[in-house]
């Protein structure tokens, strides 16, 4: 910072391209998430026929220690799915509060008493992500796929 | 024959579903989320319904608050089924009207075993 009223250009600068890049990289990964959730869906679209000419060849039902543990395995896509679904909302919010601070950065005749401003952004952009661990509840409440709890009211 | 309504925007649990019920001599009816399945259950009086609870247009919860508005649905037992474990969301599903809950991924046995306890209490007979 130049003085204690306003950031340096230099400064400035430095933290566009800061910013820029971590924008870069949320993108990326929210992309990269978006490819991982088609390749379990696809996983699971090839997966699914197999299931159902099994489920054809049945006369009388079967349910065996090994068909019991496909069933589990065979949920894996739901419950990873919503997992990853989370993780992308939460990367696009980033990405909406990195774009914010890429216009409030940029050195220019609009960056007017830049420190308040920032300060004012930062605020913001804190408060927007403490919303979202609030309006998002985690959707899955294990790491694995053993079979889960069953209760009656 | 009873007849079950499964809910879940998820094609694979459907199916899964489908073939775990059928296969044990009950009927199926399949919604892919909660709007659709209060379409289908103002045409259909469905023994048990199934139901997840992350689920575009409508939610398991609120899919329970509705059709325990239609007077058809007053004791129709409704189990979640869903990967929501919180302690917070059960108790409100419960207040909602739910009559249990269990934890994906589930046991086809298991999952038998409770719709036939269930099935077999006098509020749903």
């Amino acid at each position: 910072m130049s003085d204690r009223g306003n950031p340096s250009y230099a400064t400035l600068l430095a933290l566009h391209e800061l910013v820029t890049r971590v924008s870069s990289q949320v993108d990326s990964a929210h992309r990269e998430i978006g490819e991982t959730r088609a390749i379990l869906k696809d996983a699971i679209d090839r997966l699914m026929p197999a299931f159902t000419a099994m489920r054809a060849q049945d006369t009388v039902p079967v349910m065996n220690p090994s068909r019991r543990e496909a069933f589990s395995a065979l949920q894996f896509q739901d419950i990873s799915d919503q997992l990853l679904a989370h993780a992308q909302l939460r990367l696009a919010l980033l990405t909406q509060e990195v774009d914010v601070m890429l216009v409030a950065l940029e050195p220019g005749p609009a960056q007017v008493n830049g420190t308040v401003r920032l300060a004012e952004l930062v605020e913001q952009a804190i408060d927007n992500l403490a919303d979202l661990d609030v309006s998002l509840q985690k959707p899955v409440g294990k790491a694995h796929l053993g079979t889960g709890d069953m209760e009656l009211f | 024959m009873k007849t079950i309504l499964t809910v879940d925007d998820s094609p694979s649990m459907r199916q899964m579903l489908a073939y775990v019920l059928t296969s044990n001599g009950y009927t199926v009816i399949e919604a892919e989320d909660g709007e659709q399945a209060l379409e289908l259950a103002k045409t259909n009086l469905a023994d048990l319904v199934l139901t997840d609870q992350n689920m575009p247009r409508l939610d398991g919860i609120g899919l329970i608050k509705a059709l325990r508005s239609l007077p058809g649905y007053k004791t129709v037992p409704i189990m979640m089924l869903t990967t929501e474990s919180s302690q917070a969301l059960k108790q409100q599903g419960r207040e909602a009207g739910a009559t249990g809950w269990m934890v994906k991924p589930f046991d086809p046995e298991k999952l038998l075993e409770m719709l036939k306890r269930v099935l077999a209490q006098p509020s749903a007979q």
